[in-house]
């Protein structure tokens, strides 16, 4: 019969999450904290708190998501005339200047990916509760795309940095970047330590306990 | 506490897996969820030091000549990449400005100086302080290095420019574009696992 595959925590084992030394999982006296032996970081068996934290930040994301699409982000005015932008209406307004492909690059980084991260999130958040049968392997690689690609989130507030410092010309050409961008950047923040504060064992932890 | 040098805990599903001994350019997946659990790479040491001393001078002329030109009816402007973050400021975007001065120039820079204390101390033998604790936050700060995202974020606004203003490139720009050829080819060749062992074992 195949042995059974055992996990470090089912082993009484402790990885540390930064240099990934295993460490046997010995009691330590109340108030001190395990630390490793190597990197000196402080140990888990899993993240703590992990879901509350997950759940809090997701939150703060959707909230922040809000004021960063009500409020313009920036403003770009030519000859004294301009209006203020959200990110939506930048966008639109790329595609009736029919510049198609940096439309779609910001829809993707603005719009698709954060949208995208809550609403997987807020998944993975349900099926642990909950214990879905959704395939763990399956959710395991939608959790790491979803942490891999957040920081792409950032090329509006990168872009608009940018221009305002680029376009200068007074009464010609000026932008002016607005409000908006200051919250769009806490949403993808928030969004990246939401996504830090899940631990994708969790995920695996469940689905023994099926067994 | 007692080692287990011959398992290693998948980072994503806590799977243990064995690890065969240590041999170079060996790729190692977790058997259950197929999450990477180490790479080994060739010549880790002396290709990673070769590449980050040319990426923090690259970063150098990134930093201190302009990125994009700007041209309407003869007015000129031009941008380097730290007026950005100034003007930022200037418009009353303090956060905004924080996140971008963290995001595109100090964490990529101290990254790149914290793997040449550390591999250079390798490299000539010698033990310099702090290392290990160095080590540790050059992963903690790795995920807020956006150099990448940063260069796309050029691209886009000089398409954006096109249709208002004559856009042409500056040397930092350059530069820049190297410096991201070579910091991706650095995270590719350092080899974590090795340098933890290299660290611990000389302490
Ligand atoms: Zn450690
Ligand atoms: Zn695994």
């Amino acid at each position: 019969m195949k042995k059974k595959r055992l996990t470090a925590r089912e082993a009484s084992l402790i990885s540390c999450h930064i240099c990934g030394k295993l460490f046997r999982d010995i009691p330590v006296a109340k108030g001190k904290r395990k630390k490793c032996a190597r990197c000196g970081a402080t140990l888990h068996t899993r993240k703590p708190e992990s879901l509350a934290r997950t759940w809090a930040l997701v939150i703060s994301g959707l909230i922040l998501y809000i004021p960063a699409n009500v409020y313009p982000i920036m403003t770009v005015t030519q000859f004294g005339r301009g209006t203020p932008d959200t990110i939506i209406s930048g966008i639109i307004a790329l595609f009736n200047n029919g510049l198609w492909s940096i439309g779609v690059i910001i829809f993707v980084a603005s719009v698709l990916i954060p949208v995208l991260k809550l609403v997987v999130l807020v998944l993975l958040l349900l099926s642990v509760h909950f214990r879905w049968k959704w395939n763990p392997r399956q959710r395991t690689l939608v959790y790491k795309i979803v942490e891999k690609i957040g920081k792409w989130s950032m090329l509006d507030i990168f872009m608009i940095s940018i221009l305002a410092a680029l376009v200068k010309l007074g009464f010609l050409l000026n932008v002016t970047p607005n409000r908006g961008a200051s919250a769009f950047g806490a949403v993808v923040v928030v969004t990246m330590f939401a996504s830090m504060s899940f631990d994708p064992r969790l995920i695996w932890d469940r689905e023994h306990d099926h067994e | 506490m007692m080692q287990h040098q011959h398992l290693i805990a998948c980072r994503e599903c806590d799977l243990l897996n064995v690890t065969k001994p240590y041999s170079p350019e060996d790729i190692s997946r977790c058997s259950r969820c197929g999450s990477l659990l180490h790479s080994s790479k060739i010549n880790s040491i002396d290709r990673t030091l070769a590449l980050v001393i040319a990426g923090l001078m690259f970063f150098l002329i990134a930093c201190c000549y302009p990125l994009l030109n700007l041209k309407v009816v003869g007015a000129e402007t031009t941008n380097k990449m730290i007026t950005g973050v100034i003007d930022l400021y200037h418009y009353g975007l303090k956060d905004c400005s924080l996140m971008v001065f963290m995001m595109t120039i100090i964490v990529p820079f101290i990254k790149l100086a914290m793997l040449l204390y550390i591999l250079l101390s390798l490299k000539l033998n010698i033990n310099v302080p702090g290392r290990l604790f160095i080590f540790r936050m050059y992963h903690t700060l790795d995920v807020w290095g956006m150099l990448d995202v940063y260069m796309l974020a050029i691209i886009v606004a000089m398409v954006k420019l096109v249709d208002f203003a004559t856009v042409s490139t500056g040397i930092g720009l350059y530069a820049f574009i190297v410096l991201i050829v070579i910091s991706l080819s650095a995270s590719a060749t350092l080899d974590h696992h090795l340098i933890w062992e290299k660290l611990e074992e000389s302490r």
